[in-house]
């Protein structure tokens, strides 16, 4: 019972911004990806209607900030790490 | 039409924190680019993000503006997406429990009032902004993690019409909760649109389309009229709508296809790892909303039956913030008559606006000074022709509008021994006009009324002159 079929694969890369470079790859992607969620699936046979849901591992509530302003970094420490830079701003490939 | 055409929109608040949603780097507009940032705007790896407590209170205080139920437990999602305005490849932003739901707000079209529903408020981080070039694009990250509000409306809007006056009314709440500016032209309020048409009966949706790069509110309403026409068309040759993005074209009024949209589970939404979850208790929301000051609504009410405006008028002094807290100064705190400083706002200060292209703040009028110009015209100091000379003087150069009155020598002679002293000299000189008068010639005070005038050069207060003239004729 597969869930995970070549288009999944190819689709979940392409959110990723992951490259699959040949078909072979990918179908190889395909089958391992199918293992692991039908591993997962073990999980849907433990009984959770009684359980409530728990979105975070920390038991902790309302940490919260002051609105106080910090001094930001310079210009020239954010653009630090940029591959390339123009006019104080962050050069990247054509978007539109 | 042949359709029922339904709108949902998503409109896009800044809040006017000092600092970002998650870091404490400067939350301001206009900087220098690159320069509000700290490392946890740039995503850099080992950074954790700490949620703006008052990001928070504002957020609460627009949904509860916004007649929404505010949530018990909030709590913020990752939303994954790949854009060079975004550092950390995900925006922080709420999912499955947003901090407001189930809102509504009154709107007038046609005369007509209509509830539109809203069905949810949630909290998120800005991108950067970026802007294109030839064959490169450059990125400013300075509105990066800037706070945001998601509102989100009910498919409840059936009309172009209705939808530039829902925007309207939002602005207008959310402007005087005070929480941001909804500036429009600094991309503090931003406005996307859905579309979609279906046969009148028909309960189900159509297929809708998304609409972007709306950057006014009569942009909105053309991108929709245009968008509605399009479906129309598409539909009456038996044809599909895509659910697309579609991009509006500022100067043909056309949409163009932008991107096929991405599902909801592109963009693979879970729990932020990095946050923990906010739990509001009932005295943090009472302390919310006491905080929120009258709306647009309520002010319009007080002005009809506290301050016996007509419905008019207290309609157009809360169209803008702006407008009524001016106007509360001027009658609170500067005792202004009610009836004249709505007339003044309405009249000579909506005009002068109007044809300058310049608000209220730009210009160098204040509460006090018109409210003091305004006395000076109620106690006959000056008359409401030279009133216009003062208000020119004070919209421009500011200052008192007393010291404008001295400083222009018009104030009216009102003193009665002065005006006495003239209105002697004046019957000394003409004792036929006095004779002409007691013998039913009216036209003969008239006569005199002018020659006191020219006197004080036209400064003489004429009702006092009308008086005092009358008794020295008498005693004569």
């Amino acid at each position: 019972m597969s869930e995970i079929n070549l288009d999944t694969v190819k689709h979940v890369a392409n959110l990723a911004r992951i490259e699959i470079q040949d078909e072979k790859a990918a179908e190889a992607f395909t089958e391992e990806l199918d293992k692991i969620v039908d591993y997962a699936h073990l999980l849907d046979e433990v009984d959770l209607s009684s359980t409530t849901p728990m979105f975070h591992a920390v038991d902790l509530k309302n940490v919260l900030r002051e609105d106080d302003k910090q001094a930001p970094l310079s210009q020239e420490e954010a653009l630090s790490n940029a591959k390339s830079t123009q006019d104080g701003q962050f050069k990247v490939p054509k978007m539109l | 039409m042949h359709f029922e055409t339904v709108i949902g929109l998503e409109v896009h608040v800044e809040l006017k924190t000092n600092t970002k949603m998650f870091s404490d780097a400067p939350a301001h507009f206009g900087a220098e680019p690159n320069t509000n940032l700290s490392v946890v705007d740039l995503g850099y790896p080992g950074t954790l993000p700490v949620p703006n407590k008052e990001a928070v209170n504002f957020g609460m205080k627009a949904a509860m503006a916004l007649n929404m139920e505010i949530a018990d437990v909030t709590k913020f999602d990752r939303k994954n997406y790949f854009y060079p305005d975004n550092p950390k490849a995900y925006q922080i932003s709420q999912f499955d429990q947003p901090i407001g739901e189930n809102g509504w707000i009154e709107i007038e079209v046609g005369g007509e009032t209509k509830r539109i529903g809203i069905t949810r408020l949630h909290l998120e981080e800005d991108a950067g902004k970026s802007s294109h070039k030839d064959d490169y694009s450059l990125v400013d990250l300075n509105r990066q993690g800037t706070p945001l509000v998601e509102i989100v409306s009910e498919p409840d809007i059936r009309t172009p019409e209705e939808a530039y006056a829902y925007l309207e009314k939002l602005k207008a709440i959310i402007q005087y909760t005070g929480v941001s500016d909804c500036k429009m032209e600094e991309g503090s309020l931003r406005c996307d649109a859905n579309i979609s048409l279906r046969p009148y009966g028909q309960e189900e949706f159509g297929t809708k389309t998304e609409l972007k790069n709306l950057n006014s509110f009569t942009y909105v309403r053309k991108g929709l009229e245009f968008e509605e026409k399009r479906q129309e068309k598409v539909l009456m040759k038996g044809g599909e709508i895509a659910q697309e993005t579609r991009r509006f074209d500022e100067k043909t009024g056309d949409t163009l296809l932008m991107r096929v949209k991405e599902g909801s589970d592109d963009y693979r939404y879970f729990p932020e790892p990095d946050l923990v979850q906010i739990h509001i208790d009932q005295e943090w929301k009472d302390r919310i909303r006491e905080s929120i000051p009258l709306l647009p609504d309520a002010l319009k009410d007080k002005y009809v039956n506290e301050y016996e405006l007509p419905a008019y008028d207290a309609h157009v002094l809360t169209l803008k913030k702006e407008t009524s807290d001016f106007f509360n100064e001027m009658v609170e705190t500067h005792q202004a008559d009610i009836k004249q400083a709505s007339n003044w706002l309405m009249g000579g200060v909506n005009e002068y606006l109007n044809k300058q292209q310049v608000e209220l703040g730009d210009t160098e009028l204040t509460p006090e000074n018109l409210s003091e110009m305004i006395a000076l015209i109620e106690d006959g100091t000056i008359s409401s022709k030279q009133a216009k000379k003062v208000f020119t003087k004070i919209v421009e150069n500011g200052g008192s509008a007393k010291q404008i009155v001295k400083d222009l020598g018009m104030e009216q002679i009102s003193d009665p021994s002065v005006l006495t002293g003239m209105v002697t000299e004046v019957l000394d000189a003409n004792p036929q006009s006095i004779e002409d008068f007691k013998n039913g010639k009216d036209r003969a005070l008239g006569f005199l009324v002018g020659q006191i005038m020219k006197k004080s050069k036209g400064q003489a207060n004429p009702k006092m002159v009308n008086q005092i003239l009358l008794e020295e004729i008498d005693k004569r």
